[in-house]
């Protein structure tokens, strides 16, 4: 599973070179994360309100909150920059791209979102929302656990056993 | 990561004056069958899910507006998000008109769809009073600045959607119409598109807040989007020591303004997925020779 030693342990991201709250907070002095949750703000100067058991230096760091994209289509990276739609509006682009897209496999769609998911995660995302609609002689949402299976560095659901 | 997992669906093939092929669409019954045995099974509650479900049948030239009707029903019933494309193309508003006799947006309300458990892939082409009725609605708009600009569908007007209290959240859309997976990129590119629309005064923070405040409002996600007590550990730490950097002076608004692509670290739930730029145990020279070797494959039939 997912849960490691430090998930009980306090870790303080300290003193970032700055940070993005999206509210009215001071995050100068960082974060103090606990159990898969932000516990403390600490505005600048400020220090943690007791012990910690991490620091994580992030004075070369800009601090955001994970980036969260809400709409995608994973099996779509099998298909970029493909010439004969490269200047094409979405009613003809579309019109030739179903008969591609009705090929893909069960093993194309893991690939596919595994690749969405990582380059997602390497840009600084966190939670990415992922639009299937291709169900294909008889499929019956490969996508869910194909994609949980391969995920093993980090995708994996929060309290069940993988399928 | 976190994902929403959509069960999407297309009902509407060309036999019937649909776009999508009838190789591609499926029987009603099908979808929704399925969809509730996804959400039965897969879909986590709480502010700590990593995975959860909701219905989006696609868009409205390939979808009936009796599947569109009970996937809201079910999404009711089940408490689950809705989500589909809707206001991208003109092409599309004239669809729903001759097939329909409907406007995007009174489509919505037709099939029950104006609500706050919505969200909307694109949502560009509205009137004053059609934005006033999905901010009403509480109906949120997935933002998608770079697809819109590559298939030149046109350009959102997202501060007045922001005004009228539609929640607004950024998409990468999918890989053949972006082609890029990069969040931090498109929140650039949602910056200066929205200036062009607007202005420049649209400041670098409130792109920032669509890619996260907004989006996580957007995915119906309380304990996601911020950096506050409480909210889950869900975070991304980007450095400034490339030659893209050198030189700037505000660090917040040298992400966006310099063009940062990647970032150092990434937490999510308390946990390091990424760590100097890399995914620990991701074999991703492996992957792209994979994933490739399967894109060829695809094209080539």
């Amino acid at each position: 599973m997912n849960h490691s030693p430090a998930q009980s342990s306090r870790l303080w991201i300290r003193n970032p070179l700055a940070a993005f709250t999206a509210n009215s907070l001071d995050a100068s002095g960082g974060l103090v994360v606990s159990g898969g949750v932000i516990e403390e703000v600490l505005a600048a100067g400020q220090q943690p309100s007791g012990p910690v058991q991490e620091i994580f230096d992030a004075g070369r760091h800009v601090l955001l909150p994970g980036l969260i994209n809400t709409h995608h289509h994973f099996y779509q990276t099998l298909t970029r920059a493909w010439g004969p739609v490269a200047n094409a509006p979405l009613f003809p682009w579309l019109q030739n791209l179903y008969p591609v897209w009705a090929r893909l496999t069960p093993r194309d769609l893991e690939l596919a979102a595994t690749v969405a998911l990582a380059e997602l995660l390497l840009s600084g995302c966190t939670t990415a929302a992922d639009h299937h609609y291709l169900f294909l002689r008889g499929w019956r949402m490969p996508s869910i656990s194909r994609w949980r299976q391969s995920a093993g560095w980090g995708c994996g659901p929060r309290s069940r056993a993988a399928p | 990561m976190r994902a929403t997992l959509t069960r999407g669906s297309m009902t509407l093939g060309t036999d019937d004056g649909g776009l999508p092929p009838q190789s591609t669409v499926q029987a009603p019954e099908v979808v929704l069958e399925d969809s509730q045995r996804l959400v039965g099974r897969y879909h986590e509650r709480g502010e700590d899910a990593v995975i959860q479900i909701g219905l989006a049948p696609c868009s409205p030239f390939s979808v009936t507006k009796e599947i569109m009707a009970e996937s809201a029903a079910l999404a009711e019933r089940l408490d689950v998000r809705l989500h589909t494309h809707l206001a991208e193309t003109l092409d599309e508003e004239d669809f729903c008109r001759e097939m329909f006799g409907l406007r995007t947006v009174d489509y919505l309300d037709s099939v029950g769809w104006l609500t706050d458990r919505t969200w909307l892939g694109h949502g560009i082409h509205f009137s004053d009073a059609e934005i006033s009725r999905l901010g009403a609605a509480g109906t949120a708009v997935a933002h998608c600045p770079t697809s819109n600009m590559r298939l030149a569908s046109g350009t959102a007007r997202v501060l007045e959607l922001e005004d009228a209290g539609v929640p607004v959240g950024l998409g990468v859309d999918g890989s053949a119409s972006n082609d890029a997976s990069n969040m931090i990129l498109e929140a650039r590119q949602a910056l200066y598109l929205q200036r062009l629309r607007y202005g420049a005064d649209v400041p670098v923070e409130r792109a920032l807040s669509w890619a996260t405040r907004g989006s996580a409002a957007v995915l119906g996600r309380t304990g996601l989007g911020q950096l506050a007590p409480g909210m889950q550990a869900d975070l991304a730490l980007f450095t400034l020591d490339d030659l893209r950097f050198s030189g700037s002076h505000d660090p917040v608004a040298a992400l966006l303004r310099c063009a940062a692509d990647r970032a150092d670290r990434v937490m999510v739930g308390g946990q390091w997925r990424v760590v100097d730029g890399q995914i620990p145990g991701l074999d991703i020279a492996g992957l792209i020779a994979e994933h490739s070797a399967a894109a060829r494959r695809l094209v080539n039939g």
